[in-house]
């Protein structure tokens, strides 16, 4: 975890020769995800607050394991639609990778 | 012999954003995991929920089972709890354990009162051990309590102090979503909510002066 000039937090992952760059805010319902769980393994980040899993290589979301541990109470009603799962994505962070150094940018780099 | 205690502590968010966080069931198991880290629900009929919580101890899995029940708005009860699995020695066995537990606004209306009833049916030879066992169950509320405070103000820094939108959204799983909605779903049904809420506290409610959560506890 890194925190930002500005205040802000990033999550800094390294794996292989790559470097993902993930905000810290979680898409679901906000949590830190700079607390979240890494496994190397599965390459996933799991939030601490619900357990949403999500990829550590492109930030999609891969499950919510609630779905597996409450399907009794999981009934579709007027509002709640249980197959209506946002395609949440981790925030990626505009970064450049210059020798041994990572800079955060401000705005995407132009292509 | 019944001991009966209560606790009362004011938390600093809306009435609507703690029942929301009561009863948002998908943290239960990883955002307090280190009380329970299997959450199951057994059954379900109406407002009724009975629920199996499990950990490891010593490679064997136990636990309790427990029913809960929702009164809406702002309501919360706790009963029927026994040991799991049946033939494991548990104080639940000589114990009976009922918890109400009433959220309900303070004399601002801009926080909440969290309002804990317990009462505890032992035989009177566990006297010596209430001191004890009161006090463990009040550690533990308060640190439930906390981790859930500690995720309410994240989410009022982020997008607002009462946003109720991410509960409200219809792919969001929460437990008596459709109550929720009816008493939360607009400013007009929260303010209704809220005096439904004052109508159901219980005799000993208070709404002033209230000891906020974390800093120290009021008790009755």
């Amino acid at each position: 975890m890194k925190i930002l000039p500005t205040g802000k937090k990033a999550i800094v992952l390294r794996q292989g020769s790559e470097i993902q760059v993930f905000a810290e805010v979680c898409p679901h319902l906000g949590a830190d995800l700079s607390e979240a769980r890494y496994c190397a393994r599965t390459k996933t980040l799991q939030c601490k607050w619900h357990g949403y899993l999500f990829s550590s290589d492109d930030g999609r979301f891969v499950e919510n394991p609630n779905e597996k541990l409450m399907p009794l109470l999981r009934e579709p009603s007027a509002h709640f639609q249980a197959g209506k799962t946002p395609r949440y994505r981790l925030g990626s962070l505009p970064h450049v990778v210059a020798g041994d150094r990572l800079y955060f940018l401000k705005h995407e780099a132009a292509q | 012999m019944i001991h009966r205690f209560e606790l009362v502590y004011e938390m600093d968010t809306t009435l609507g954003c703690a029942v929301a966080a009561y009863l948002d069931a998908e943290h239960y198991a990883f955002l307090h995991s280190k009380y329970s880290p299997r959450y199951e629900v057994l059954d379900k009929s109406g407002r009724t929920i009975r629920i199996r919580q499990t950990w490891h101890f010593n490679n064997v899995r136990i636990g309790q089972l427990c029913t809960t029940e929702y009164v809406p708005p702002a309501r919360f009860l706790n009963y029927d709890v026994s040991g799991w699995p049946a033939w494991l020695p548990s104080v639940h066995q000589v114990m009976k354990t009922r918890t109400e537990l009433f959220y309900y606004p303070d004399s601002t209306g801009q926080k909440t009162i969290s309002h804990l009833v317990v009462e505890l049916d032992v035989p009177r030879l566990m006297r010596p051990l209430l001191g004890k066992l009161e006090a463990s169950m009040i550690a533990l509320k308060k640190e439930k309590d906390l981790e859930d405070m500690d995720m309410i103000f994240r989410r009022e820094r982020l997008f607002g102090r009462g946003n109720l939108k991410g509960y409200l959204a219809d792919h969001q799983f929460m437990l008596h979503k459709e109550d929720f909605v009816q008493h939360f779903g607009t400013p007009d049904a929260e303010r209704r909510a809220a005096e439904l809420a004052l109508a159901a506290a219980p005799a000993s409610a208070r709404r002033a002066g209230v000891v906020e959560l974390g800093v120290a506890e009021m008790r009755v």
